[in-house]
């Protein structure tokens, strides 16, 4: 019970004294991170044991709070606990040199106490409550550098995304408690959560998973500092969605699994186009962080909830660990762009050699962590009875995984040479990344037992590996070979084109996937458009009602005015915009809508009280067609 | 009769404190004023604990003792001794302080009475208290804006309160008595009920700050005191609405569809509320707007009167942790001033109070674990059940549309540099209350569990 407040309370309490003392604040945080990590052993070597710790206290009215250590939890608990510890070692060397170090800090701890809060939460108002804060904390991490305007966008970004798609959260933890009655998160299947409130939850979860088509603010993440990247990328955030999935599996009917895998297939296939055409090293592990999740999200929906939490151990890993190889070369080079970053690698051999490990385990070369995970995806995918689709989609996102992964390598190790410099010192930051390495190379002395201890077992399939064994290798080789900017360069473009490997892949997958994106955002276009225009509509109409012969002419001129408001907006369509610009719109309405209620209010009683005249004389009208 | 007084002792014991406080004021004593004040109104509280669990009525069922009425003087009583305190810093040494203490009590005896009202008269004296009041505490600083604001208060009051009078006429002529129970009679004419309803809703509306009888809100708001401001944005709210809870559980959905109406000006207000406080430069009149929004999402709970479980728990402690939420926020708003402006860089000047006001903000929003988020929750439970669950998408949305609201206090608290101006101070009062208030809305977020109990 002390193990359960320790995990969470030790990097909450850290961040509150570093709020208040602002002193050695990086050594604070990472006492308070041991402290979680501390507990979180105990936690786990509980469940070893089959002990389930248990902790209640006061909520809402019938409703306790309770935490919960399942032996999924403990797992869960514990890797989120060596991930972040290792990235705050490694925090400490990164931000010795940069601004900001306050917010940076107490945010960060905020973020795993509330993490470890997700985790280990037994009913669903605490886990809200943990999402929220997270959420929060998030804001305020990519905001670090918030003097940068780029950084207090990709802030603002990133939360506006989350909270519409926070909103399914809601509405599906309703659905929950109505239909079970209890807010405790049960592993039994509870009647009457129907499709409506799965997919509620799958909304939330394509939010903070960063799923198509909410991809986007994972990429303008990359805004704040690299083990801020590295964190939100990996055990954390991101792996919220996941979570969520994971808890929530048992509650599931079968049909509504068809979305949450229809949603993960997508993701895989467009991100992993997106990470293979980057030019930036960063925004490539980012789209490629989400083409991750699409597998784990695939796995749930083909009923293998065990592959996607071998996945989501293993990715963690692998991710931050890339994550935090990445920020070494951006410390040293000063940039992310491949076309600075290229043949750095034989200037920086350690972080190279680490930085090519993790990646070759992300492909899913064995015997690294890597291998083992996305093995037990491609059997989730081939044994999945209803959908025969689910194989290929993952077998074509292990190629393009190990494509994107190759052109990386292709690209920092390939052209001009520097003279190699002295090896460093073995600083916070190299004892950090190496950390995470080493678990990456040792994965398959545990992945195999964490699963277990969870309560599943990772399903196996001998086609399965030999597939996607040569769908690794064949992307690797043939990502190594494309790794010149093809795709800014039209002359290039065509002569890439000859090559068998490399080529045909502008045409064959680019262009059919743009066109995919184009039309799906068409139809997002069209859905939002008419949303609009209801509600313009409705606006319509309320005017007309209160006072028609004044209004008439201003009414025409608005139609005329919105009208071509519509059509410039339409035009804009085939521009390639992307959810950002309709939650702008939507801002923009509500501030219009804001702007012509003021009109109302306009200091005169006289006027205002004939309003509310006529609002009595409405609800008389409303209700005198109730008897109708 | 010995019964019925014991039974509405804690209404009597606020009436004889005001009267003492006000006897103080004509000795030109105001803080022994608000003393009285402060232990009256305890006792009262205190009292109104004990008698928790009782249901009946008084003098002929005209008077309810319900759970309604005793947690309105439960959540009024403790509220009006923090704004009184407010009122002390912000009016200390002003002529007429006294007054001010006094005419708090008048008010919030109005509101009490309004929430135990088992009869048409005891709304009508209830409200007539309640704003007549709360108008002379709205003028009190006698300038161009505060008289501006009071009047405007008094036409609307007036306006409001002869059309429910007439109103309420029809009820009284059908039914043959005013109690409120009289109206529960299916045999009655429907559109004659109706009428009157719908009167009843603007005069309740009024002093609830319902859409569309809310346009005196920002004005007066923004001509008063702050203190006042807080004050008439909480006391007068709650006692209505506890009212409005009241005349409903009588009205046989059959006769008028009450809950359909009430859904629809709750939506409105809602929407109206948020948006329009997305224009606000001036922190008063933003918050002004908010309690348009607040008033909205309180409906819901009304609307679940008679067909939820979780309709009378959901207004008392939305209403506990609404007095709360927005008591501290109007009490930061006092100590640092009323533009948007003042805030700038707060969170380095002030980084405590900084803090508490946007824990007060989220709380607002309905943020868990807050204060709010309980509120809120019991709410659009209470409607859903209710088969209101559009009118409950509508609030979530409202809630996502006020985060934009709210933020337009924060950022500018952490985003911004303080500008060059002379930087106001806390008096020991309004520190009292943010922080009192600060401590509650965070514990009554975590501890609804006991505080039900």
């Amino acid at each position: 019970m002390a193990a359960i407040l320790l995990t969470i309370l030790a990097p909450l309490a850290a961040s509150a004294l570093i709020i208040v003392t602002r002193k050695k604040i990086g050594y604070a945080a990472l006492t308070g991170a041991a402290g979680s990590l501390a507990g979180s052993i105990l936690l786990f070597r509980a469940a070893l044991n089959g002990a389930v710790t248990q902790l209640q206290f006061a909520g809402l009215p019938r409703m306790l709070f309770r935490l919960e250590a399942t032996e999924m939890a403990a797992v869960l608990s514990l890797v989120v606990a060596v991930i972040t510890t290792s990235i705050f070692v490694y925090a400490i060397g990164y931000m010795k040199e940069e601004k900001g170090k306050l917010r940076f800090w107490s945010g960060i701890t905020l973020f795993m106490g509330a993490m470890q809060l997700l985790v280990l939460a037994g009913d669903w108002i605490l886990f809200v409550i943990a999402w929220e804060v997270m959420g929060f904390a998030s804001y305020l991490l990519i905001g670090t550098w918030y003097w940068k305007k780029e950084a207090g966008d990709a802030a603002n970004k990133a939360f506006t995304m989350n909270r519409v798609a926070d909103l399914g959260l809601y509405v599906g933890v309703f659905v929950i408690i109505l239909a079970g009655g209890s807010s405790q998160i049960l592993a039994e299947p509870v009647q009457g959560v129907s499709v409506v409130g799965t997919l509620a939850l799958l909304l939330a979860v394509m939010g903070k998973s960063a799923q198509v088509p909410f991809q986007s603010w994972l990429s303008a993440a990359m805004a704040g500092p690299t083990p801020v990247s590295a964190l939100l990328h990996s055990a954390t955030m991101v792996a919220a969605g996941i979570i969520l999935l994971l808890k929530a599996f048992p509650l599931f009917p079968p049909e509504a699994l068809f979305w949450i895998g229809l949603v993960g297939g997508i993701t895989i296939l467009l991100t992993g186009a997106t990470a293979i055409f980057s030019e930036d090293i960063k925004r490539m592990l980012a789209a490629s962080t989400s083409s991750q999740l699409g597998f784990m999200a695939l796995a749930i929906g083909a009923g293998y909830p065990a592959a996607a939490l071998a996945h989501l151990i293993a990715h963690a890993f692998m991710k931050s660990s890339l994550f935090l190889g990445a920020g070494i070369f951006q410390h040293e080079m000063h940039s992310t762009n491949y076309e600075k970053l290229k043949g750095s690698g034989k200037k920086l051999k350690l972080a190279f050699s680490g930085f090519a490990v993790s990646g070759l385990a992300l492909a899913g070369i064995p015997p690294l962590i890597g291998f083992w995970s996305k093995d037990a995806i491609l059997t989730a995918g081939l044994q999945a009875d209803p959908a025969s689709w689910y194989f290929p989609a993952v077998l074509i996102g292990a190629f393009f995984t190990a494509i994107y992964m190759g052109r990386a390598f292709g690209i920092l190790w390939k052209g001009h040479s520097e003279p190699e410099e002295k090896p460093k010192k073995l600083s916070w930051m190299h004892l950090g990344f190496l950390t995470l390495v080493t678990a990456v190379i040792a994965g398959w002395l545990f992945l195999d037992p964490l699963v277990e201890t969870s309560g599943f077992s990772i399903p196996k399939d001998n086609i399965a590996m030999i597939s996607g064994l040569g769908a690794a290798f064949l992307g690797l080789a043939a990502g190594w070979v494309a790794t010149a900017p093809v795709f800014k360069n039209r002359v290039w473009i065509f002569f890439r084109d000859n090559y068998p490997v490399a080529g045909g892949y502008t045409n064959v997958i680019v262009q059919p996937f743009q066109m995919l994106a184009a039309a799906a955002n068409l139809i997002e276009q069209f859905l939002l458009q008419s949303v609009f225009e209801i509600g313009k509509a409705f606006l319509m109409l309320a005017r007309w009602l209160a006072d028609v012969p004044d209004r008439a002419v201003s009414f025409v001129v608005n139609q005329i005015g919105a009208f071509n408001l519509n059509i410039s907006q339409w035009t804009q369509i085939t521009d390639d915009r992307g959810i950002v610009e309709w939650i702008a719109g939507l801002v923009a309405s509500v501030q219009r809508l804001g702007h012509y209620s003021r009109s109302i209010q306009s200091g005169l009683v006289h006027r205002e009280l004939a309003w509310s005249v006529y609002g009595m004389i409405l609800a008389l009208i409303i209700l005198s067609l109730t008897y109708l | 009769m010995a019964t019925d007084l014991l039974n509405i002792l804690p209404q009597l014991i606020v009436l004889s404190t005001t009267a003492i406080v006000l006897c103080l004021e004509m000795a030109r004593l105001p803080r022994a004023a608000l003393w009285a004040l402060v232990v009256g109104m305890l006792t009262a509280t205190g009292v109104a604990v004990d008698l928790l669990g009782t249901d009946t009525t008084a003098f002929s069922t005209t008077f309810r003792v319900d759970a309604l009425s005793l947690w309105a003087v439960i959540i009024l009583g403790p509220a009006t001794i923090l704004f009184a305190l407010l009122g002390r810093s912000e009016l200390k040494d002003s002529a007429r302080e006294g007054t001010i203490y006094s005419l708090m009590g008048f008010s919030a005896l109005g509101a009490m009475i309004l929430a135990g009202s088992g009869d048409l008269m005891f709304i009508v004296l209830g409200l007539l208290i309640g704003t007549l009041a709360g108008m002379a505490m709205a003028a009190h600083p006698r300038n161009g804006p505060s008289s501006e604001g009071a009047m405007k208060y008094f036409i609307y009051g007036s306006v409001a309160g002869a059309i429910m009078l007439f109103g309420l006429t029809y009820w009284a002529g059908l039914a043959g008595t005013t109690l409120i129970s009289g109206i529960n009679n299916p045999d009655l004419s429907s559109y004659a009920v109706m009428f009157g309803f719908i009167t009843l809703v603007i005069g309740i509306g009024y002093a609830a700050s319902l859409f569309p009888v809310h346009f005196w809100i920002p004005d007066t708001f923004e001509g008063a005191p702050v203190s006042i401001a807080a004050y008439l944005s909480v006391v007068p709210k709650i006692g209505a609405l506890f009212a409005l809870a009241q005349v409903v559980r009588d009205l046989p959905v059959s006769l008028v569809d009450w809950p359909l109406i009430l859904a629809v000006l709750a939506a409105l207000s809602m929407t109206f509320g948020n948006v329009v406080a997305l224009w606000q430069n001036n922190v008063i009149r933003l918050l002004a707007y908010s309690t348009v929004a607040q008033s909205g999402y309180y409906v819901l709970g009304v609307i679940g009167v008679g067909q939820s479980s979780l309709a009378i728990d959901s207004l008392v402690v939305f209403g506990v942790a609404y007095a709360l939420m927005n008591t501290g926020a109007f009490a930061i708003t006092l100590g640092e001033g009323t533009r948007l402006d003042d805030f700038k860089g707060m969170g380095k000047r002030r980084p405590w109070q900084a803090v508490g006001m946007t824990i007060f903000l989220l709380s607002l929003v309905g943020m868990p674990p807050l204060a709010g988020f309980a509120g809120k929750f019991l709410l659009f439970g209470a409607a859903i059940e209710s088969g209101y669950s559009w009118l409950a998408v509508v609030a979530i949305l409202n809630s996502a549309i006020s985060l934009a609201v709210y933020m337009r206090i924060v950022v500018p608290m952490f985003f911004q540099e303080t500008e060059d101006r002379q930087i106001k101070t806390y008096a020991p009062g309004t520190s009292f209350v943010w922080i009192s208030t600060f401590a509650l809305t965070i514990a009554a977020g975590i501890g609804v569990q006991w505080f039900l109990a």
